[in-house]
């Protein structure tokens, strides 16, 4: 009878501590809200909500804070990442699930999830060294002697092609994020009932029409969770960007120029901030950028709990 | 004639997904080629016994911070961990039936993914600031809070696929829940969370973002976890980002060291979930 007791009363004492560890998770989540929204107070009530997200001056002698280039940046490099990985990441799933033989779908999805658990200071790293020569010595040059030739587009491609710019810091963020779609646009295609995709065979449909017309519209809330997952890795990525993007505070008018973002800004002025007002616009930034990240994370999981429920 | 139309199109669209697939392939093999090829030739052993020289002169390692790093992993992986496993046990064995649980299960979710710099700003503010000077343990803590979420999900998924009749064999002999799950469920899950806890592991090893405005950095050896100490990542930054030969030489050797931890961790984590889980 003790004995039992006592294995309840162990039994409770378990139970409240799992519950106070997986509640950490909340407190976590609330407290990186509020204490990121009470340090970046003081910036809040110098510069307001539009007085800092549009200007665009950031200048620490003065003590006048801006966002606007720095989000610019974030916005710039994530939209044309993502430009770069969707289409990409949408063809490697669908090579895997209906094209590759089977034992080389296995080799390639992990092939293509470590890109994934390469650690992002390793891509700055390689695209400071590596990338970014090739870039400015052969690349760029080349698509400015092609495209930027081009009426209007061309703009894009204007300047000294320097390797460290927002074309490059694209080129490795969209490489970055291609496993996020990639792995879930492959298990939301496996998820097609193969009775529809028969069926469209049956009727003469050829392998890229069942694709296009069947397994692409039944899954495409799956695949655009999948974006939404790598928007939101874009948006955050720090250490890659930092290395190639050049920290230039200034609204980019090419993509051969250099620039910042919110997490480079954070990255190369945090431990410099000597002034209570710098720091707390540097927080202030990544209060913004938390409730971009977490918005937009937010709503590609609610996607992808719909997409479940199918 | 149509259908020779369609049978093309079809051919040149799936030779295009084949393509994107070689892009993907391309990257990783240039990526991982290129450290390996750099790194291989900075690899010497001052490099793991020496700390570092001043700047601009010859010779020095980096013994610091790989020392440094170590600590710090480990220290993360004390917080980390635990509060994982039992965050995850909550979810999926005594809170399964709450609403509270899948809202938490969604939230680690979501944090998982949520910017590494954004959780050393935080921990900037709670743990950096009121101190007054940057730790070891401020960079262990924002390491260990980056690897809940990937744990928590983790072994919340590994205990749901334990069979409900194994638990319900061990209550029929009168055992108590928490000794079902201890003695039973965990038993059953044990390789699936432990390939959780090398994949957090694996991830929070090549975080530098955290780290920059936590555990700093430091030029001198140390094993004081709350002064600012040496990390690899942190230290590649610096190097990379410094005007000397030598400096790139010894980060391109960290980054090899890193990438090789990393690349061997998941593929022995993806290894040992293939065996366990085969049917």
């Amino acid at each position: 009878m003790v004995k039992k007791q006592r294995g309840k009363i162990t039994d409770v004492v378990f139970m409240s501590f799992t519950a106070l560890t997986a509640f950490s998770i909340i407190a976590i989540s609330l407290g990186i809200f509020f204490v990121l929204f009470k340090e970046s107070l003081p910036a809040m009530n110098k510069f307001g909500v539009e007085g800092f997200i549009f200007s665009t001056e950031w200048d620490p002698v003065q003590e006048i804070f801006g966002a606007a280039p720095a989000l610019i940046g974030t916005l710039i490099t994530s939209f044309f990442a993502l430009l770069i990985a969707v289409p990409i990441a949408i063809g490697i799933a669908i090579f895997i699930t209906e094209i590759a033989p089977s034992f080389l779908k296995n080799t390639i999805g992990t092939a293509i999830e470590l890109l994934a658990a390469i650690p992002s200071i390793i891509y700055g790293m390689w695209g400071l060294f590596t990338l970014a020569p090739i870039m400015s010595n052969d690349i760029e040059p080349f698509l400015q002697g092609t495209i930027g030739k081009l009426p209007l587009v061309g703009k894009l491609f204007e300047g000294t092609p320097l390797g460290v710019d927002l074309f490059t810091a694209s080129i490795i963020l969209s490489i970055m994020i291609i496993p996020f779609t990639a792995s879930i646009a492959r298990d939301s295609f496996n998820l097609t009932p193969s009775v529809l995709k028969e069926s469209a065979y049956a009727i003469g449909a050829t392998k890229w029409e069942v694709v296009k017309d069947i397994v692409l519209p039944y899954s495409k809330l799956g695949v655009l969770g999948g974006v939404g997952l790598s928007l939101g890795r874009a948006l955050g990525e720090t250490m890659a960007v930092a290395f190639v993007l050049g920290n230039l505070n200034q609204i980019p008018t090419s993509l051969f120029d250099a620039a910042a973002t919110v997490t480079v800004k954070l990255a190369n002025e945090f431990t410099e901030a000597d002034k209570d007002i710098y720091l707390s616009s540097l927080y202030y930034l990544a209060f913004l950028l938390f409730i971009m990240s977490f918005t937009i994370l937010a709503v590609a999981k609610l996607f992808l709990l719909k997409a479940e429920k199918k | 004639m149509i259908l020779k139309k369609r049978k093309i199109i079809s051919s040149i669209a799936l030779f295009i997904c084949f393509l994107t697939a070689l892009w993907g392939i391309f990257w990783l093999s240039f990526i991982i080629i290129d450290v390996l090829r750099h790194g291989i030739t900075a690899i010497n052993p001052s490099l793991f016994l020496k700390d570092p020289a001043p700047p601009g002169e010859e010779g020095g390692g980096l013994r610091n911070a790989f020392v440094g790093h170590i600590m710090i992993t480990f220290f993360a992986t004390l917080i980390g961990v635990p509060v994982g496993v039992l965050g995850g046990t909550f979810l999926a064995e005594y809170g399964r039936k709450y609403n509270i649980s899948k809202v938490i299960s969604t939230l680690a979710d979501i944090m998982v993914s949520v910017p590494a710099i954004i959780v050393g700003a935080f921990i900037y503010a709670v743990v950096v600031k009121p101190l007054g000077h940057f730790s070891g343990w401020a960079g262990a803590l924002a390491l260990g809070i980056i690897m809940i979420p990937t744990v928590l999900r983790t072994t919340e998924n590994m205990l749901s696929l334990i069979p409900w009749t194994l638990r319900e064999a061990a209550f029929a002999l009168g055992a108590p829940y928490y000794k079902v799950i201890i003695q039973v469920v965990y038993r059953g899950a044990a390789t699936g969370i432990l390939t959780g806890v090398v994949l957090a592991i694996a991830r929070v090893t090549g975080e530098a973002a955290p780290l920059l405005f936590t555990a700093f950095n430091n030029n001198y050896f140390s094993l004081d976890m709350s002064q600012p100490i040496a990390s690899l990542t942190v230290t590649i930054f610096q190097y990379a980002m410094g005007p000397y030969e030598e400096w790139h030489a010894q980060a391109w050797g960290a980054s090899f060291m890193i990438t090789l931890f990393i690349l061997f961790a998941t593929i022995a984590g993806r290894l040992l979930i293939k065996r366990r889980y085969k049917d």
